[in-house]
């Protein structure tokens, strides 16, 4: 439906800034077509179409590039996702291991195949991931570090560290 | 921390907080110990059956996997039911989801709680 409010606070002191450089006719109509004229009597077809139009939408989600720290929150969800759904596999391993040698020996085998590495590297990785921007988040709610340029030097310290993290883990191991 | 506390709502002050609390607090506990089960996983790479059996039912790594166990599985359910909260309508049986995601960790803890019971010997 329309806009019904005559004329928003925040875009008059934007008009204010830019020297009311406005399309007043514009403004006008605008007022009158959507806060007088339905006062009065029953609108045409033409205002009906007029009124149910799609308005103009505001930049969201799929026009933005989405900065670093979008990214990373989403990043921290998709990877606890990930961890969620792992934690089958990980008891799927310990019940294998109570079922018996041969059972543990299929485990140890498929851990040893390269498909099975795979996924323990991309659990690994969520892992850290998600453990390291988890403190993250623990100082934020500690209010410390809210400041934007903190963020993102938190944010990159978080990337650089799982890469490091997650290479000494299976470098060394 | 003094400017969040200031709540204009006339809920009780500490309605609501639970899920966040204890999302922390299992957050806490899991990271501790992944640390550890790291170490465990490390450990028992290039071990045998047996020796991985013996490994795992020392009563500290044991104890250790328990808690594991328990706060990764009940921080996962918090972090699941966020997610459901936030994609799933209520209209689409949101609550369902939910008791569904807890059933499957429920299931899940009883599981590896069972086979750690096995493993260790205690039963």
């Amino acid at each position: 439906m329309g806009m019904r409010c005559v004329m928003p606070l925040q875009h008059v002191a934007v008009a204010a800034i830019e020297g009311f450089n406005i399309d007043y006719w514009a403004m006008i109509t605008h007022i009158v077509r959507y806060n007088v004229q339905p006062l009065f009597g029953r609108m045409s077809d033409r205002q009906r179409y007029q009124m149910a139009k799609p308005r103009p939408l505001s930049p969201h989600l799929q026009i933005y590039r989405l900065p670093l720290p979008a990214v990373m929150s989403i990043m921290h969800r998709i990877s606890g996702a990930a961890l969620a759904s792992g934690t089958v596999l990980m008891v799927l391993w310990l019940v294998m291991l109570a079922a018996g040698a041969d059972w543990f020996a299929l485990a140890a085998g498929a851990l040893a195949h390269p498909l099975g590495k795979f996924v323990l590297f991309g659990y690994s990785l969520a892992l850290v991931y998600h453990g390291l921007n988890g403190v993250r988040h623990m100082v934020w709610d500690l209010c410390i570090g809210l400041e934007v340029d903190q963020v993102y030097r938190s944010g990159y310290l978080v990337l650089a560290m799982t890469v490091v993290v997650t290479a000494c883990l299976w470098l060394v191991i | 921390m003094a400017q969040m506390t200031h709540s204009r709502s006339t809920a009780p002050r500490d309605k609501g907080l639970g899920h966040w609390r204890w999302q922390r607090i299992s957050a806490l506990a899991t990271l501790g110990l992944m640390v550890y089960f790291a170490y465990m996983v490390a450990r028992i790479g290039p071990m045998d059956y047996a020796a991985a059996a013996a490994f795992v039912a020392v009563p500290v790594h044991a104890l250790g996997l328990v808690v594991l166990l328990v706060a990764g599985l009940f921080h996962a359910a918090l972090g699941v039911q966020m997610i459901i909260e936030d994609y799933v309508m209520l209209a689409q049986g949101r609550q369902r989801f939910v008791r569904l995601s807890q059933g499957v960790f429920m299931l899940l803890a009883v599981a590896g709680l069972a086979a750690l019971t096995v493993i260790t010997g205690v039963i």
